[in-house]
C-alpha cells in the first residue's frame, strides 16, 4: 500500500488572495477517495472553507489566506481499520489500499487515532507549493478520528471542520481551555501547580488564553474584562460573551483560568472567544494584507419569478386551466432544489421544463381565474461558498408572482351568418324560383311562381377565454340553446331554412309570422356552457343577403341557379327571347341559353 | 538549493512587523528556512533546509527567561546568542489532541504510542544564524521535590549556514530529497518541475530519466509524446549521498485537434 495506490490527479488553487510568498497557505489533502469520489472531496473541501471563514475572527481575515487542494485518487475508498487495538477496540478489518496509507489505530494504541505516510504528504505537497503553512489530509471515511501534528489529518466525521479550527488556533498559539487531559474521568478535578504541569509535560500556562488567575490587573486579559464583571467569574452568573476569568483551562479544572465561559478551545463548535480571537488576530499580522483586503460580506440568496401563462389544457374532463412556465433567476449556485405551490398549497417539485398546470375550476361550479404562484430554490450547504451558519437565508430563496388566468367575455361573443357551410345548399320538390316570367321548381323552370327556399348556417364565435371545438375539436360544448330553434345544429353551427320571395322578403321554417327583408334578417341568440362549464351567451343576426349565395347555395360559381336545380326542363314557347331579371340579362337563341354570363346548351327533351 | 539569493536585505528586522506596517514591506520575514527534522524516540536528526521564499512568523520577546512552552526553538548566533525563538507544541510528544466522540468532553489527549515520524519548523534566514536548537523542559530524573527547578533542556542542535563547514558536509550522512509536481495526467506535453533540498543546504546534482532514456541532469522534463511514461529522479548531495530513485508515472493525451474550418 502507499504512492503506488493511486495517483495525484490536479493541484488546485481554491482561494487566491495574491502571491503564495505572502499569504497563509493552507492545502488540504484527499486520501481514500477513489476517482469517482473526488467531487466529494471538493465539496468536503468547500465545506471547510465555508466554516473557516465564517467563524470569527478568521472571517474578517479572509484575505490572509490562499488555501489549496491536492486531489490525489486512491485505488480504494477508506481507512484502514485494523480489527484489534491497543485500547482494546474492535475495527473492521478493512485495509483498502490508499495513496497515503492512512490507518485507524495509528501507533497501535489509540483506534481514534490516525497515522499516514506524512512524509509523502509533506513531499507531495511541496513539489507543488513549498510555501504550504498549514497541510491538512481528509480521509474518506465516517469513522471517528484524526490526529494534529505536523500534518493534521482527519476523518470526515461530523464536525471535523470544528475540530480542524480548534486545531488551528494551537498552531497560532492558543491552549486547550478544558480541564483535563486524558479526560476518561481519572484526570477530572486536578488543581493547577506549576511544578506538576512542568511534570506532566503540559508546560506552562504561557499562552494567551489561560491564566493562573490573581486580580483583575494582573489578569492577561484584565483590559477585556469589564469593572461590573466579578472576579472570578462563576459560569453561568454572565451573559454569554461576556469576558471574565472562569476556572477550569489547560488541562485543571482548579487552579487556571479562562477568558470565557465558552470557547472554541474549549468546546469545537463554540465561538472563539473575544480573547482568542484577539490573538488569532495577532498571531496572523505578517500573513494579513492591510492594503485592500475585502471582508467578504455573504450573499442572501435572491430568486425572481416570473409566471407566463400559456395554452390552455383540460386537467381532467371539464376541468380546464392553463399551462404556465415559471421563468425563474436566482443567484444560487449549483442545481438547486426547485418546489412550487399554488395558492399557498403544499409545496410540489417543479418540473424540469417549468411548466405547471393551473386550473380554472377546481372544485366544481367555481371558476377562480387569479392565483398565486410561489416558488422556491434550495440548495446544500455544500454548494455555497460561504455561509452563515443558523440561518437558512443563503440558501433558500422564494418569489411569488401572481397568475391571472384570462377570463372570458361575453360581450366579445359573435354569431356569424356570412358562414359558407357547404351543408347549405338544400332543397324539395316543392322548391320554385321566379326568373321574371320563367318559372323553375322541383327541378323545373317555372314562369310565374315566385319562391324557394334554401337552408343558411349561422356559427357562434366565442370569446377566446372559453374552452370549445376551436381550441380542440374533442372540447365539446356541455350544452347550448338556440333561439329561434333551429332546423339544425351542430357544435358551434346552427341551421335555418329560409324562403325566399320575388316580392323581396324571406322567412323562417315557412312560418310567415317572421317575414323580414333579407337585408335586415333575423335575430339569432345562444346559450349554454362551454367545455369546462363557463356560461356564455351570444346574439346575432342572420342576415341572408349576407350569406354568399354562390358558395352556400350553389357549387356553380357564376349563377344564382341552384345546383339542386339541375338538369332543368324548359318549356320553350319561342326560339328567340331576350329579358332583362333582377339586371342579369337572359337570352334564348335556338338552342343556347345566355343568362348573365352563362351559356347553355339546350337539348330537345322529346328527342331524349 | 543555493541559500545566497535568499540573502535579506540590509535594512532586515528581526522585530514583528510595526502596527499599520504591510507586511509585504518587512522582507525581513519573507526569506525562510524550512527545517526538516526525523526522530527516532527522542534521537532527532535534521534531514533537509529548504530555502523558501515566505513569510515566517516574527519571534517571541527575547529575555533571559526561557519561555513556559513545553517546547521552543531558537536561532542562535556562534556565541549561541539567540537571534529568533519560537514556541509550539512538542512534536516529539507521543500523546495526541483527538477528538473523542464523547459530546460531554469532545477533545482528549491520548498516548499515541507513536515513537518517531517527522516534523518541520520554519525559521526566518538570518546572515548571523549558526545553529538551530530544540528545547524542551526538563526535571532531573531524581527531582520530587520543588526545591530542584525544572531546567531548559536541550533537544538537538544543529548547524546552519556559515556553520556548515566542510568537516560538516564530510560527516554528512543523510541523502538529499526530491520532489515533483507530477500529475497524473496531462492533456498536451507535460512540463514536471522537480525540486531538490538536503540538510547541508544545497543538493550538488540532480538527475532524471525519462522512460528508457538517457541520465540528465536537470530540474524541468517536458515531454509531448503521448502515452504512457515513467519518470525517474533523484539527487546527490556535497558528501555524495545519493537519494533512493523516485518514480512517478503519468500519461501524456494527445492534444484535442481544432477542426477543420
Amino acid at each position: 500500500m502507499g504512492a503506488n495506490d493511486g495517483a495525484v490527479l490536479a493541484f488546485r488553487q481554491l482561494i487566491n488572495n495574491g502571491a503564495n510568498n505572502l499569504r497563509y497557505n493552507i492545502v488540504l489533502v484527499s486520501d481514500g477517495y477513489t476517482a469517482a469520489e473526488i467531487p466529494l472531496f471538493r465539496s468536503q473541501c468547500q465545506g471547510f472553507l465555508r466554516k473557516l471563514f465564517w467563524t470569527a475572527p478568521f472571517s474578517s481575515l479572509r484575505c490572509t489566506f490562499n488555501v489549496f487542494a491536492l486531489e490525489v485518487r486512491s485505488t480504494a475508498s477508506g481507512i484502514d481499520d485494523p480489527l484489534t487495538c491497543g485500547d482494546g477496540s474492535t475495527g473492521s478489518g478493512a485495509m483498502p489500499a490508499t495513496f497515503f496509507d492512512s490507518t485507524m489505530c495509528g501507533g497501535g494504541s489509540v483506534r481514534r487515532v490516525i497515522s499516514l505516510d506524512s512524509g509523502l504528504v509533506r513531499n507531495r505537497v511541496a513539489g507543488f507549493l513549498p510555501q504550504a503553512n498549514s497541510i491538512l489530509v481528509l480521509v474518506n471515511s465516517a469513522l471517528g478520528g484524526g490526529t494534529q501534528s505536523d500534518v493534521a489529518v482527519f476523518t470526515t466525521e461530523p464536525g471535523w471542520e470544528d475540530t480542524a479550527l480548534h486545531e488551528f488556533g494551537h498552531v497560532l498559539g492558543l491552549a486547550d481551555e478544558y480541564g483535563c487531559y486524558v479526560c476518561d474521568g481519572s484526570d477530572s478535578g486536578r488543581t493547577y501547580d506549576w511544578f506538576d504541569s512542568i511534570i506532566q509535560g503540559y508546560g506552562l500556562p504561557d499562552q494567551p488564553n489561560v491564566s493562573p488567575g490573581g486580580s483583575r490587573a494582573g489578569l492577561k486579559w484584565g483590559a477585556m474584562v469589564a469593572s461590573t464583571t466579578p472576579i472570578p467569574t462563576t459560569a453561568g452568573s454572565v451573559p454569554a460573551g461576556t469576558v471574565g476569568m472562569f476556572e477550569s483551562a489547560k488541562y485543571y479544572d482548579l487552579g487556571l483560568f479562562r477568558p470565557e465561559e465558552s470557547c472554541a478551545m474549549r468546546n469545537t463548535g463554540a465561538p472563539f472567544c473575544a480573547v482568542c480571537r484577539a490573538e488569532i488576530t495577532r498571531a496572523l499580522v505578517p500573513w494579513t494584507p492591510t492594503t485592500t483586503c475585502v471582508t467578504p460580506t455573504a450573499t442572501p440568496a435572491s430568486l425572481t419569478v416570473d409566471a407566463g401563462i400559456r395554452s390552455k389544457v383540460m386537467i381532467l374532463p371539464g376541468r380546464g386551466g392553463y399551462e404556465v412556465t415559471l421563468d425563474t433567476t436566482t443567484n444560487l449556485p449549483a442545481a438547486p432544489t426547485w418546489t412550487y405551490r399554488l395558492n399557498g398549497g403544499s409545496w410540489t417539485a417543479l418540473p424540469a421544463t417549468r411548466t405547471i398546470q393551473v386550473p380554472i375550476n377546481q372544485s366544481p361550479g367555481t371558476n377562480i381565474y387569479n392565483h398565486s404562484a410561489e416558488v422556491r430554490a434550495q440548495v446544500g450547504v455544500g454548494d455555497l461558498d460561504y455561509w452563515v451558519p443558523g440561518t437558512s437565508t443563503f440558501t433558500t430563496a422564494q418569489d411569488t408572482d401572481l397568475i391571472a388566468l384570462r377570463q372570458p367575455n361575453n360581450a366579445a361573443n359573435a354569431i356569424d351568418p356570412n358562414y359558407g357551410d357547404a351543408g347549405n345548399v338544400e332543397g324539395t320538390g316543392s322548391a320554385s324560383i321566379n326568373f321574371g316570367g320563367l318559372v323553375a321548381g322541383n327541378g323545373w323552370l317555372y314562369v310565374r311562381s315566385r319562391k324557394y327556399y334554401t337552408r343558411l348556417a349561422v356559427r357562434l364565435q366565442l370569446d377566446p377565454g372559453f374552452f370549445g371545438p376551436d381550441d380542440k375539436p374533442a372540447w365539446g360544448l356541455q350544452n347550448i340553446t338556440w333561439t329561434p330553434t333551429p332546423s339544425q345544429s351542430s357544435g358551434l353551427t346552427a341551421f335555418y331554412d329560409v324562403t325566399f320571395d320575388a316580392s323581396g322578403l324571406c322567412w323562417l321554417d315557412s312560418n310567415p309570422a317572421t317575414v323580414v327583408d333579407p337585408n335586415v334578417g333575423f335575430p339569432i341568440s345562444a346559450a349554454g356552457k362551454d367545455a369546462i362549464g363557463q356560461s356564455f351567451s351570444a346574439t346575432g343576426r342572420l342576415v341572408p343577403t349576407n350569406v354568399e349565395y354562390r358558395r352556400s347555395i350553389s357549387t356553380i360559381e357564376r349563377a344564382k341557379i341552384p345546383k339542386w336545380e339541375w338538369p332543368m326542363l324548359f318549356d320553350i314557347r319561342e326560339k328567340v327571347l331576350e329579358v332583362v331579371f333582377n339586371g342579369v340579362l337572359v337570352m334564348l337563341n335556338e338552342n343556347v341559353l345566355r343568362i348573365g354570363e352563362l351559356e347553355v346548351e339546350l337539348k330537345d327533351a322529346r328527342k331524349g | 538549493m543555493d541559500m545566497s539569493r535568499f540573502e535579506p536585505p540590509e535594512d532586515f528586522s528581526l522585530e514583528a512587523p510595526e502596527p499599520g506596517r504591510r507586511p509585504e514591506e518587512d522582507v525581513a520575514y519573507r526569506h525562510a528556512l524550512r527545517l526538516t527534522f526525523s526522530y527516532q524516540r527522542f534521537q532527532v536528526e535534521l534531514i533537509l533546509i529548504e530555502a523558501i521564499e515566505m513569510i515566517v512568523p516574527p519571534s517571541l520577546e527575547i529575555t533571559r527567561q526561557p519561555p513556559g512552552a513545553e517546547f521552543w526553538y531558537e536561532l542562535q548566533d556562534s556565541k549561541q546568542t539567540t537571534l529568533y525563538r519560537r514556541v509550539q507544541r512538542n512534536p516529539l510528544d507521543p500523546f495526541v489532541e483527538v477528538l473523542t466522540g464523547n459530546p460531554e468532553r469532545p477533545l482528549a489527549h491520548l498516548n499515541s504510542g507513536r515513537t518517531g515520524g517527522e516534523f518541520t519548523l520554519l525559521v526566518p534566514i538570518l546572515p548571523q544564524a549558526r545553529y538551530v536548537v530544540l528545547y524542551e523542559w526538563s526535571l532531573p530524573p531524581d527531582a520530587v521535590q520543588r526545591d530542584v527547578p525544572p531546567s531548559p533542556k536541550e533537544i538537538a542542535r544543529f548547524p546552519l549556514g556559515g556553520a556548515i563547514d566542510d568537516e560538516t558536509i564530510a560527516r554528512d550522512t543523510i541523502p538529499p530529497r526530491t520532489v515533483s509536481d507530477a500529475l497524473a495526467a496531462y492533456d498536451g506535453a507535460a512540463v514536471i518541475h522537480l525540486r531538490a533540498s538536503d540538510n547541508t543546504g544545497e543538493v550538488a546534482n540532480t538527475v532524471f530519466r525519462l522512460d528508457d532514456g538517457k541520465e540528465q541532469q536537470g530540474l524541468t522534463v517536458t515531454i509531448d509524446e503521448p502515452g504512457k511514461h515513467t519518470l525517474l529522479f533523484w539527487s546527490v548531495d556535497r558528501a555524495g549521498n545519493i537519494e533512493p530513485e523516485n518514480l512517478v508515472k503519468f500519461t501524456v493525451r494527445r492534444p484535442a485537434r481544432l477542426g477543420r474550418k
